[in-house]
């Protein structure tokens, strides 16, 4: 049998040929998918140990990925595919996680505990979140009682399934901070995760109500009596007010769609796909500095009719 | 040149220390034989190319490599290995392997994969 040589000669942004960090985060979306699915429905894994081992890896893919590109995976997540919300919501929760957690400059062995408790916060109640996000209305108080205590719950299971780091652990029990008792201080690591998973179930859509704004969703956090500043700013920096992966509409009528955050949050980079019922045969670069260009308002993804060549418009022109 | 090369069995190992120098005659070859010892090595010595196995003794090949584009991003880094699962392929490439040689091969095709690697890696990093 002859040798099977895949040698790579393109040229790529990174400076490592065949870089590419779209093909990546498709991998993490669907290794994800395997590592939540299981559960009540499924019963326990058979085997434990190797599976937050899984989870560990993952994790470890997901902060490569951000240190590598956060803009990219900033896209990803903004376009990434909701019919799964619960794999959906736990991968942009660790990437985001990931995110403040640089910007606070944890160490790296806390972010790796936050990132993992991050991806595990809920594994107590994975079908009820599952259902939670198709259901038409908002959480009946039966699910809301449900739900209450699972924090504590996904402790206990990670603990049966073999963790012992107790940053992990403390973590995900007190990832929903209602639930502590009055006078007790949330953990910095859960106060984080709580934070991302609020912003993050504002910025998605629900069966029951479109997505809101990025710029809406900070706000409205942090008009929330309980928010913490530090963390809302880092969120408002790092997601900006059109993040990647958004679609915007210009001054002059163009609908365009954000690529690369820019030192001012109101300019990004975005490409032009579409005027009207118009759609570009290619997407053309918009100096959103430049009033003609100007970002007027969000466009619901939904409205949005041309297909885009995401690898190009970030650069990666050799994938 | 200077080439670093992770093997866990001391025959691949001379093996491709043979391989490599038939083609690049004045390269210092380096040896680690796991995944751990691989990158204590890149903390000190900086090769212009690492070729490994994808099956280390200590970790998987995967995340060894995102560890070594961490630790030494400017290294290239290529796999030759008993490895053919396509989906692991992928995954190698996508994560910025320069070359992913199924064994067995013989000398010359490791030559072609590193002077193929190298060539890359050089016209990417003018790049970026």
């Amino acid at each position: 049998m002859s040798a099977v040589l895949r040698a790579m000669t393109s040229t790529a942004m990174s400076a490592k040929p065949g870089f590419d960090p779209f093909w990546l985060w498709q991998d993490v979306v669907q290794q994800a998918a395997r590592l939540l699915d299981w559960g009540p429905k499924r019963g326990d894994p058979e085997n434990p140990s190797a599976l937050m081992t899984k989870v560990s890896e993952l994790v470890t893919l997901i902060e490569f990925l951000t240190e590598q590109d956060a803009d990219v995976g900033i896209f990803e997540l903004m376009q990434i595919d909701m019919s799964s919300y619960v794999v959906a919501h736990h991968v942009q929760t660790v990437f985001l996680c990931g995110l403040i957690a640089n910007k606070l400059g944890l160490p790296e062995a806390r972010r790796n505990s936050l990132c993992r408790a991050a991806f595990t916060m809920n594994v107590s109640a994975m079908s009820l979140q599952e259902s939670l996000s198709k259901q038409m209305g908002p959480i009946t108080p039966e699910q809301k009682i449900q739900m209450t205590g699972h924090g504590p719950r996904s402790r206990a299971l990670l603990q049966n399934f073999g963790v012992t780091d107790p940053d992990w652990l403390q973590a995900v029990q007190e990832h929903h901070p209602e639930i502590l008792p009055a006078g007790q201080v949330v953990c910095e690591l859960a106060n984080i995760i709580h934070h991302a998973d609020i912003y993050l179930a504002k910025i998605s859509p629900r069966a029951y109500r479109p997505a809101k704004t990025a710029d809406l969703a900070a706000k409205e956090l942090l008009t929330s009596p309980a928010a913490d500043r530090r963390i809302v700013s880092i969120l408002i920096k790092e997601f900006g007010i059109y993040p990647p992966g958004s679609y915007v509409a210009l001054a002059n009528g163009e609908t365009a769609i954000v690529v690369r955050r820019r030192e001012k949050a109101h300019t990004p980079m975005v490409y032009a796909i579409s005027k009207g019922n118009v759609i570009h045969h290619t997407p053309v670069e918009r100096d959103t500095a430049l009033a003609p260009f100007a970002i007027t308002g969000i466009v619901q993804r939904s409205e949005v009719k041309a297909s885009i060549n995401r690898a190009a418009l970030l650069g990666y022109h050799h994938v | 040149m200077n080439i670093l090369i992770v093997y866990d069995s001391e025959a691949i190992l001379r093996i491709e220390r043979y391989a490599v120098l038939s083609g690049f005659p004045d390269a210092t070859v380096r040896f680690a034989v796991s995944g751990a010892s691989a990158l204590e090595v890149l903390a000190q010595w900086v090769p212009d190319m690492v070729v490994a196995d994808y099956h280390l003794p200590d970790m998987d090949g995967f995340q060894w490599l995102l560890a070594v584009r961490k630790q030494a991003p400017a290294v290239p880094v290529g796999f030759a290995t008993s490895e053919t699962n396509p989906q692991v392929v992928r995954r190698m490439q996508a994560a910025g392997a320069v070359f992913f040689l199924s064994m067995p091969f013989n000398y010359e095709d490791l030559v072609a994969a590193v002077k193929g690697g190298l060539v890359a890696s050089a016209a990417a990093g003018t790049v970026g």
